[in-house]
Formats: C-alpha cells, sequence, structure tokens
C-alpha cells in the first residue's frame, strides 16, 4: 500500500507540473518559432504568385478601360510630420462637384505620417481646365477644430493629371500648411 | 525613429515643394499599403510601377520593395529574384545596407547563419542600423544557434526600448539557457523578458508566456515564494488565468498548504469550458483533500474526476469521427475564420459548439492556434480569400470585355469619320494649295510692277484678266492681218488700252497683295480647321483603343487554371489539417486515459484506506 501511494503521488505530482509547467513553454516557444515565419508551402507559393500576376493585369487592364490617360485624373494625399494637425477626413471637389469624401484611421494617419501616399481619387474628366478644391478637416493646434481649403486650377490634355494634395507644419508659423500642385 | 526605420528597411519619401513626380507618388502608395500591413496591396502597387514603367530615376528602391514586400507576402522565390536582380555595383552605401538587411531576414529565416554572418557584418554592429532592432534579434538568435551566450547577451542588452524583437529574442535566450541547464541565468532573462512593456498583441502574450516561464524556473530553483510573486503578476483574465491557478495551486501543494491548494483548485473548477489546467484540478482537488484528512470527501471527488474523464474521453472519440469528415473540417475552418474580437468572437465560439459541443470550443481553438495546425489555417484562410476573389472574376472580366466591345465600336467610329469624310485627301489638297498661294505671294511682294501680261494677270481680277486676253488676241490679229500705218496706229491704240489697266493694277498693288494675303490665311485656316479634326478623331480612336487590346480568352485561361490551382492548394490543406487534428486528438486521448486511469487507481486506494478505517461504512 505505501509503494502504491508513493506510485500514486508521483504520478498526479507529475501529472500536475507537465500541465502547469512545461504547457508555457512549449507553447511560447512555438510562438518565436512563428516569429520566424514558418516557410509557406511551395504550392502556395506558386498560386499566390501566379494570383498576384494576374492581378497586376487586372488593374492595368482595369486603369485602360475605365480612366483612360487621355481623361484620367489621380489625386494623391501626402502628409509630413504632423505635429500641429492631426487629420479627420478630406473632400475633394472637381468643378464644384464633390467626388470623394475620406475619413482616417489612426493606422491611415501613421501610414502618411511615415511617407506614404494615399491615392485619393481617381476619375476622368474632359480636356480643358479644371478647379480642383480639397477640404481638410481636424484638429489643429491646441485641439482646435481646423478646417481649411487648397485649390488648384489645372489643365486637362492628352496626358494624365497627377495631383498632389499636401499637408505639412510650419515651423515658422507654427501652423498646418495645406497644398494643392500638379505633378508630372 | 521614423527616419532610423525608414532608412535601412525601405527608402523615405521626402517632402518638397510643389507635386513629385508620379514615379515618388506610386513609390508612396506602395508604402501606404506598406505601413498599413498590407503587403499584398504594396506589392501589387509596386508590381503595376514596374509594368507601367514608372519607376522614374531610382528604380532599385522599387526592386527593394518588391523583395521586402515579396518577404512579407511569403513570397521567397520572388523576394529572392529581385534581390538578385539588384546591381550590387550601381547601390549607394545606403542602398548596399538595405539590400543587406533584406538578405539577412532571407537567411535568418533558412536558419543560413554564416551567410547571415556576412550580410551582419555589412549593417556594422557599431552603426545606427546595426543596433535596429531586428538586426540584434537576428545576430542574437545567430549567437544562440553557436551556443554563445555571452554575444547573445550583449547583442541584446545593446538594444533599448520594448521593442517587440526584444521580446522575442530574450524569450529564445531564457530557453536556450533552460535547455543549457543554467537555470539562474534563464531566470534572468524571463525577467528581463517580464519587465517588457510591448505594444503588440503577439509582443504581449510573449511577455505572458514569458512571466510563466519564469515562475517555473523559479519554482525549479526552490523558490517558489518568487514563483507566486510572478504567477501574481499575470492578467486575472484571459488565457493565462488558469495557467497561472493551477502553478499557485502546485506551490501551495509543495508548501504542504492543501487547504489553500483545495481552494485555488476549486476555483479553478469553477470555469466553464475544458482546459488542461481544469483537469489537473480534478486530480489536484481531491488530493488536496486527502491531505486534509477529508477522505470521503476526496473519494467523491476522485468519483467525479472519473465520470469527468469518461465524458471526456467519449467526447473524444465522437470528434475523431467528425474530423475525418471534409464537410465538418470545411465547417470548423470557417467558423474559426470569424474575427474572435467582440460580438464576433462570441458569435465564432456559437459556431464551435453548433459543431461540437462535446469536446468544446476552447479544446478546438486551443488546437486551432498550435504551430502545425495554425500554419495550415492561416494558409486555408489565405486560399480561401483567393477562392472567393477568383468567384467573382468571371463577372469582372464580363464587364470589362462589354467596355472593351463599346471602345471598339467607339474606335471603330471615329476611325470611319476619319475615312468617310476624306480628310485625309482634303488636308492634302488644302495644303498644296496654300503652298502653291504662298509661293505666289512671296514672289509678287519680291517682284517690280512690270507691264508684262504675266505679271499683271498674277493680280488681275476676273474682268481685268480677260480685258487683257482679248488685248494680247486682238495684237496677235493685228499682227497677222495688218501692215504699215494701219497696224502701227492700231498697236499703239491696243498699247494706251493695255497700260490704262496695268496702271490700275498697280495703282492698287498694295491693296491687292493684300487680299492675296487675306486668301493665304484663309486657306491656313481652312487647313489647321481639317487637322484639328483629323487630330480628335484620331485621339479619339486611340484613347477607345487603350486596353482593347486584351485578349480575354487568355485571361479567361489563366484564372481558370488558378482557380485550379487554388482548389488544389485548398484541398491540400483541409487534408493536412484532418490529420493534424486526428494527431492532437490522439495525444489528447492518450493524455485522458493517463488521467483516468490515475483517477481509477485513486479511488481504489481511497476505498481501501476508508474500508480500512471502518469497514462498517465503507462503500
Amino acid at each position: 500500500m505505501v509503494i502504491m501511494h508513493r506510485t500514486m503521488h508521483a504520478r498526479l505530482l507529475a501529472a500536475l507540473i507537465t500541465l502547469a509547467a512545461t504547457a508555457p513553454l512549449a507553447a511560447a516557444g512555438a510562438a518565436a518559432e512563428a516569429f520566424a515565419e514558418a516557410s509557406a508551402g511551395g504550392d502556395l507559393e506558386a498560386v499566390k504568385s501566379d494570383l498576384l500576376a494576374l492581378k497586376r493585369d487586372l488593374v492595368i487592364l482595369e486603369e485602360d478601360l475605365l480612366f483612360p490617360a487621355s481623361s484620367q485624373v489621380a489625386v494623391y494625399l501626402s502628409m509630413d510630420v504632423g505635429e500641429f494637425f492631426q487629420l479627420d477626413s478630406v473632400t475633394v471637389e472637381l468643378d464644384g462637384d464633390e467626388v470623394t469624401h475620406h475619413l482616417y484611421t489612426d493606422r491611415q494617419v501613421d501610414a502618411l505620417l511615415r511617407g506614404g501616399v494615399q491615392r485619393l481619387y481617381l476619375g476622368n474628366v474632359n480636356q480643358g481646365r479644371h478647379r480642383l478644391t480639397a477640404f481638410f478637416t481636424g484638429r489643429g493646434p491646441s485641439e482646435r477644430d481646423y478646417r481649411r481649403a487648397a485649390t488648384v486650377e489645372f489643365e486637362k490634355t492628352f496626358e494624365p493629371a497627377f495631383i498632389e494634395l499636401a499637408i505639412r507644419d510650419s515651423e515658422s508659423k507654427y501652423q498646418p500648411e495645406f497644398s494643392a500642385a500638379i505633378g508630372n | 525613429m521614423k527616419t532610423f526605420l525608414c532608412e535601412l528597411i525601405l527608402s523615405c519619401l521626402m517632402a518638397v515643394p510643389g507635386a513629385r513626380p508620379v514615379d515618388d507618388l506610386t513609390y508612396g502608395t506602395a508604402l501606404y499599403a506598406y505601413y498599413q500591413q498590407d503587403f499584398s496591396q504594396a506589392l501589387l502597387e509596386v508590381m503595376v510601377a514596374g509594368e507601367r514603367q514608372r519607376l522614374g530615376d531610382d528604380p532599385v528602391r522599387f526592386q527593394l520593395a518588391r523583395g521586402s514586400f515579396a518577404f512579407k507576402e511569403r513570397l521567397y522565390r520572388m523576394a529572392a529574384e529581385s534581390f538578385a536582380a539588384v546591381d550590387a555595383s550601381e547601390l549607394d552605401a545606403l542602398d548596399r545596407k538595405r539590400l543587406a538587411f533584406h538578405l539577412a531576414r532571407e537567411h535568418y529565416r533558412r536558419r543560413d547563419w554564416n551567410a547571415l554572418d556576412a550580410e551582419l557584418a555589412v549593417l556594422d554592429p557599431a552603426s545606427g542600423a546595426g543596433r535596429h532592432p531586428e538586426v540584434a534579434f537576428m545576430q542574437a538568435e545567430m549567437a544562440l544557434a553557436r551556443r554563445d551566450f555571452a554575444a547573445a547577451e550583449r547583442t541584446l542588452a545593446a538594444v533599448a526600448g520594448n521593442d517587440d524583437h526584444l521580446a522575442y529574442g530574450l524569450f529564445n535566450l531564457g530557453v536556450a539557457y533552460r535547455e543549457a541547464g543554467d537555470l539562474v541565468a534563464a531566470r534572468g532573462a524571463f525577467a528581463r523578458l517580464g519587465d517588457l512593456r510591448v505594444h503588440s498583441e503577439p509582443a504581449w502574450d510573449v511577455v505572458q508566456r514569458g512571466r510563466l516561464a519564469l515562475a517555473v524556473t523559479a519554482r525549479s530553483t526552490g523558490d517558489p515564494s518568487s514563483a507566486e510573486t510572478v504567477l501574481g503578476s499575470l492578467p486575472a483574465r484571459g488565457r493565462y488565468r488558469d495557467m497561472a491557478l493551477a502553478g499557485f495551486a502546485r506551490s501551495a501543494m509543495e508548501r504542504r498548504d492543501h487547504e489553500l491548494a483545495a481552494r485555488i483548485w476549486l476555483t479553478l473548477l469553477e470555469g466553464d469550458g475544458w482546459s488542461p489546467s481544469r483537469a489537473a484540478a480534478h486530480l489536484g482537488l481531491p488530493m488536496s483533500l486527502e491531505r486534509l484528512a477529508a477522505p470521503a470527501h476526496a473519494l467523491d471527488r476522485y468519483r467525479e474526476a472519473e465520470r469527468v474523464f469518461e465524458r471526456r474521453l467519449a467526447s473524444l472519440e465522437e470528434a475523431a469521427d467528425r474530423v475525418a469528415d471534409p464537410v465538418w473540417v470545411e465547417g470548423l475552418l470557417e467558423a474559426s475564420a470569424t474575427a474572435s474580437a467582440g460580438s464576433d468572437g462570441d458569435r465564432r465560439r456559437e459556431r464551435l459548439v453548433a459543431l461540437d459541443a462535446g469536446v468544446g470550443p476552447e479544446t478546438w481553438l486551443e488546437w486551432l492556434a498550435r504551430e502545425d495546425v495554425h500554419r495550415v489555417v492561416m494558409e486555408w484562410r489565405e486560399l480561401d480569400d483567393m477562392a472567393r476573389w477568383l468567384r467573382t472574376l468571371p463577372d469582372t472580366l464580363a464587364t470589362f470585355q462589354e467596355i472593351t466591345v463599346e471602345r471598339r465600336r467607339r474606335a471603330a467610329r471615329a476611325r470611319g469619320a476619319l475615312d468617310d469624310e476624306a480628310l485625309a485627301r482634303r488636308r492634302d489638297a488644302l495644303a498644296a494649295e496654300l503652298a502653291a498661294r504662298e509661293a505666289e505671294l512671296e514672289s509678287l511682294e519680291r517682284q517690280p510692277a512690270r507691264m508684262d501680261a504675266a505679271w499683271m494677270q498674277r493680280l488681275a481680277d476676273a474682268g481685268e484678266a480677260e480685258l487683257l486676253e482679248r488685248l494680247q488676241s486682238m495684237a496677235a490679229g493685228v499682227d497677222t492681218n495688218t501692215s504699215g500705218a494701219e497696224r502701227a496706229r492700231l498697236a499703239a491704240r491696243i498699247r494706251r488700252l493695255t497700260g490704262m489697266v496695268f496702271w490700275r493694277i498697280a495703282d492698287d498693288r498694295s491693296a491687292r497683295l493684300r487680299e492675296l494675303t487675306r486668301r493665304v490665311q484663309e486657306t491656313r485656316r481652312l487647313l489647321a480647321d481639317v487637322d484639328g479634326r483629323i487630330d480628335r478623331l484620331t485621339r479619339a480612336e486611340s484613347r477607345f483603343r487603350a486596353g482593347v487590346e486584351a485578349d480575354f480568352t487568355a485571361l479567361g485561361s489563366r484564372a481558370g487554371a488558378v482557380t485550379g490551382q487554388v482548389a488544389a492548394a485548398l484541398d491540400a490543406r483541409e487534408r493536412e489539417l484532418r490529420l493534424a487534428l486526428a494527431r492532437h486528438l490522439e495525444e489528447e486521448m492518450a493524455r485522458t486515459r493517463e488521467h483516468l486511469l490515475t483517477a481509477r487507481i485513486a479511488i481504489a486506494r481511497a476505498t481501501d484506506r476508508l474500508a480500512a478505517a471502518s469497514p462498517e461504512t465503507a462503500p
């Protein structure tokens, strides 16, 4: 009976130690291994490559069909520093008509602050003179509500038109600066 | 920090006055997707830019970005090809470091330590790039692989702050020390890890695991009070709660505080669902009760544990039959794809309960989170997303084809207008006419007034021209039909009349030249109009023809081929998943059988002891 009692005790302790102690180590070991980016299956890599190539060709086809160069206008938004302005939303008007409105998540604002550029609008206009106005809404210096606009006039030619909206800090004025300019 | 990061991994876009060129904007859109962790979109942007030849004056940044995004997307072949395509001789010092960083990641992934060493040397550990947390992590991992604990310690000690990479590095250092039997050093690594204040959820998970590992190591080194302190720092909720409680109870039993242990085991048993810690509690509670001299209660609890383990075993056996069913496994995968947060988390739980209430959602979720299963599940989800997108593709292609047909029609109409209006021929005739008039005008402006028929005819109006012709004809008649004085008289008269016409033309020469200039300008305008119309129609034709050259049959075939590949890969993942789940079920059944056996032995022993203590009351 004593031998059996000791065996029983050892078995129970082993069960408890196994369950309570080593489980986290094994799981955490797996997490670290996962961080090392386990290799994806070869078939998955081949499928993804083919799919991406197909998507690339469709994106180009879609742009050619829906936004041909002779009528294409693309509007981009960039941001630098962002100390004096926290962006909430942007509204874009083309020749007086609202063509797009975008509300920003924290992640999107962060991507802009880190150097990303958002393609805010892609559309078509006739060749000739046009006027684009962007309204920026957010929080300005001292956490006050802030709404500013930037306007640009441009001549649409047979080539695609690229317009860059930019938000920058003016350290001399302690104010944000908003601009709209034609790219090439 | 922003500059530091982007300098090493990808080149930054710097603010400039005015708008940037389109290649800068395109590169920026790729970064925008990348910084939002949408690596697939980022890669697509770069691939489209390459195809569009919008790489500008700095194509290297696109090549490095393509490789980096492909690596993040686990497209390792594409990443390697992108990096191999970079012409090293064209790189400046910073781009060389960027390339070294990306190659180091690839060598680390393949655990090619020598190649990793060579690339890390390019990064120079003393430089800013060399102190990047991910670089330090790779250096520490390389040192651990070479069993150089001191180097790993030094490298991680130099990483400041609470970076996620530091969390993973410290955990792996602790595990390596523990495996090497140096529990004191392992405690040091886990203790530093436990103090980190990381921000991402996965890194926070590693910190929690580090704390558990610290508690286990502290107990192993004979320091249960430290272990309890650490366990007390774990969150009162979440996946580590049960583990922490089980650790507390175990520690209490070691200190022979069976009353506390029993209370903790009871707390664990109050919860819902199944976990390894609760399985331990079913045995731990009666064991503690035995030590508290409550043998009858202990026996009841052992019997209850026996029933629980029997039921669990039956549920596991039923589940083992289910995982052989592909439809059921597909349902499990779809349920697991439901987001885990908020109301979606409740819905996922409900779906898992509906699939298998016996084994329980906690167990299924735990198995789905295991490394071997998790990888397959993630790949399955990725493939499932692809399959969904591919299912919408025929409609998209049909729409594109309709647009193409319409564009072709418009292009043909523009071409037809060019042909029908014979614009090219009209333009050639006008151009010839204009050239002749311009030459005539230039010649008349150069020549002085002369009383000869050729000069006068060029400036004469219709009446004058006719008169001049008649006078010329009359002069010829006089020469032929008359003689002597009559000829002289008539010839003089004809000269007088011609002289009158000449003087009229000569006097009016400037006005007549202006009229000729006006006609030339009119012809020029006409020609410009025709040119404009031809240009508009040609541009319209080319505009409508843009994109219509697409071969929809070829696109459809490609989509069909990829759909087939995706379906085959999905089948393979489902098969793999069934096998992995069956393996985990088998292991769980083995553990449960062991617990059941333990419970039954304990019941027999407790029954014997009770019978020995009071034979008449024994059951």
